[in-house]
């Protein structure tokens, strides 16, 4: 690909991510978090260069960083950079206090699940099982996959709806 | 797409139901537009949470559906039952007040005591023979279908068969691809799957103490019932290449890989049973590979496959009774004559891709399964 396709692709992101952090954190902060990880997309990620690769580790870089700014600033009430050797990104072997975020997060997911239709149980449950929405499709005996995106649309908006709009436990 | 159906697909990012086709046209919008992008962002945390195969376990035990009652329990369940036994306690009742008692209470007895006819094992059966049998009701569309009617003994290797269906062969000489019009496909073959069953409490603390999840339901195709038809053994594999941002993507399994990079095999069966997985090598013998050997219905099990060789083939078993030559971990001389044997003699499987993922199905009834994959070259 040539650089100054990735170039585009990377300043496009940018404006993204300094938008998302802005609505989260404040503008300052928001712009340093986009640099630094802009920068870790060229010292450390340099040989990813698809849309469909960059823009999902991108935003791993940046949920992994507003998490460690918002630890570090409970922990000492200001705002401190993350260093880039912190970040261990492919490494998914979580700590002690995300565990226990995953443990409450998935009783919240599956408290709420349990008071959903069975359609939408059924298509959470085929998309757990790797479905794709082609397979879905079949499996659910739909003529039209846009039927499919509609259903499973609708059942996202539900399941967020009865967890209060976020996936994550409000802090 | 229009934007709508965009949007439609970020259900579908965190669970990785989206094919590179949509991931592309999910992730070009995002790039240009902010709320898609929030959204998209937002995800990333159920994206993590979903990463991680004991959380899948879990949600999908979560959503199981409750097991089919049978016996006692389908009749009470029906209220239909009830209805009826009602309406016929308030016809005794008014018989016994309208007629002589001595008459009502002989008719009463000869309505429910029958000595010459057997006794009726549930409530309805004893209401005369004026009341019409409950009618059937329909089967819930979600439920588990009723489990095979015979158990998956050992049978004989069925002898290859010329199939009607098989459009084309393969190179490997020995596999048929399956096309539409068999109103059952392999894809709905491997869909229809053993019931749901209550694990015992005593099941549950051994599965545990095996190091497993201690599901308290699992599918299990051990209690035929009578008149349902076996379940057909089936595998569903894909293959995944790691991709520069260290995560594994799906390749598409005809086409040559455009990376060196490490491969791996995602395999899932349609009922509980013994897999094992071997890789054939250039001297005859075989090599087997980490996976198993006990698997559950439905579970996704992965299969790291190093990196690309020319001309790699691996052989996957399915086998409803555990195989003692491949328990030992190493291709022994029992295992190769019997890996051998069972290349041999197994009749050719079903195949069809559906996306990335290809199903193959043996025959009903048939105890193992023996799926060949020449994996992709470079």
């Amino acid at each position: 690909m040539p650089d100054s396709e990735r170039e585009q692709i990377l300043a496009a992101l940018r404006e993204r991510i300094v938008a998302f952090a802005a609505s989260r954190l404040s503008r300052d902060v928001a712009e340093d978090l986009a640099q630094e990880v802009l920068i870790l997309l060229h010292e450390k990620y340099a040989q990813v260069e698809r849309l469909d690769e960059l823009l999902p580790l991108s935003l791993r870089i940046v949920r992994f960083k507003i998490m460690g700014l918002s630890r570090k600033s409970a922990r000492r009430g200001e705002y401190t950079q993350v260093s880039v050797d912190e970040v261990r990104l492919p490494d998914d072997e979580p700590d002690p206090a995300a565990r226990a975020e995953q443990r409450q997060m998935l009783e919240r997911l599956t408290a709420a699940m349990a008071g959903l239709g069975e359609r939408c149980k059924q298509m959470f449950r085929l998309k757990i099982e790797g479905r794709s929405f082609e397979e879905i499709r079949e499996i659910m005996g739909v003529a039209s996959i846009n039927t499919v995106y509609t259903w499973d649309f609708r059942c996202r908006k539900q399941l967020l709806e009865r967890l209060g709009g976020s996936w994550e436990p409000k802090k | 797409m229009s934007r709508d159906d965009i949007q439609k697909l970020l259900g579908g990012y965190a669970t990785g139901t989206l094919t590179e086709a949509e991931r592309k046209a999910l992730f070009d919008a995002a790039l240009h537009d902010q709320k898609l992008f929030d959204a998209l962002a937002d995800e990333e945390a159920l994206r993590e949470l979903l990463s991680d195969s004991y959380v899948r376990a879990a949600i999908r035990q979560a959503l199981e559906p409750a097991p089919e009652p049978s016996g006692w329990g389908v009749w009470l369940r029906r209220p239909f039952t009830w209805a009826a036994a009602g309406s016929m306690a308030a016809a005794i009742a008014l018989l016994l007040v309208m007629l002589r008692p001595d008459a009502a209470v002989h008719k009463a007895e000869v309505a429910f005591e029958r000595p010459n006819e057997k006794k009726a094992s549930t409530p309805a059966a004893n209401l005369t023979s004026s009341v019409p049998a409950p009618a059937r009701q329909p089967p819930r569309k979600h439920a588990a279908k009723p489990a095979a009617a015979k158990p998956l003994a050992a049978a004989p290797a069925p002898k290859p068969e010329a199939d009607a269906l098989a459009l084309r062969s393969e190179a490997l000489g020995e596999a048929v691809v399956v096309s539409p019009p068999n109103p059952m496909s392999v894809v709905s073959a491997f869909n229809q799957t053993a019931p749901v069953v209550a694990m015992e409490a005593a099941e549950v603390r051994a599965d545990k103490a095996r190091g497993g999840l201690g599901m308290a339901t699992v599918r299990r195709a051990a209690a035929p019932a009578a008149g349902a038809t076996a379940v057909t053994p089936a595998i569903r594999y894909r293959l995944q290449q790691r991709s520069t941002a260290g995560m594994y993507e799906p390749v598409d399994p005809d086409l040559p890989l455009s990376s060196p990079a490490p491969l791996r095999m995602e395999v899932e069966t349609n009922i509980p049973a013994y897999l094992y997985a071997f890789e054939a090598q250039a001297g005859g013998g075989y090599l087997q590979l980490s996976v198993g050997p006990t698997v559950d219905a439905h579970v996704r099990h992965s299969i790291e496959l190093g990196e690309p060789v020319p001309d790699r083939r691996v052989i996957l078993v399915l086998s409803v009774r555990p195989q003692a030559e491949f328990a030992v971990g190493t291709a022994t001389e029992g295992a190769v004559a019997l890996l051998s044997k069972l290349r041999m003699e197994t009749a050719a499987p079903l195949r069809q891709k559906s996306a990335n993922s290809m199903y193959v199905m043996g025959r009903t009834g048939a105890p193992v399964l023996v799926v060949e994959v020449a994996l992709p070259r470079r």
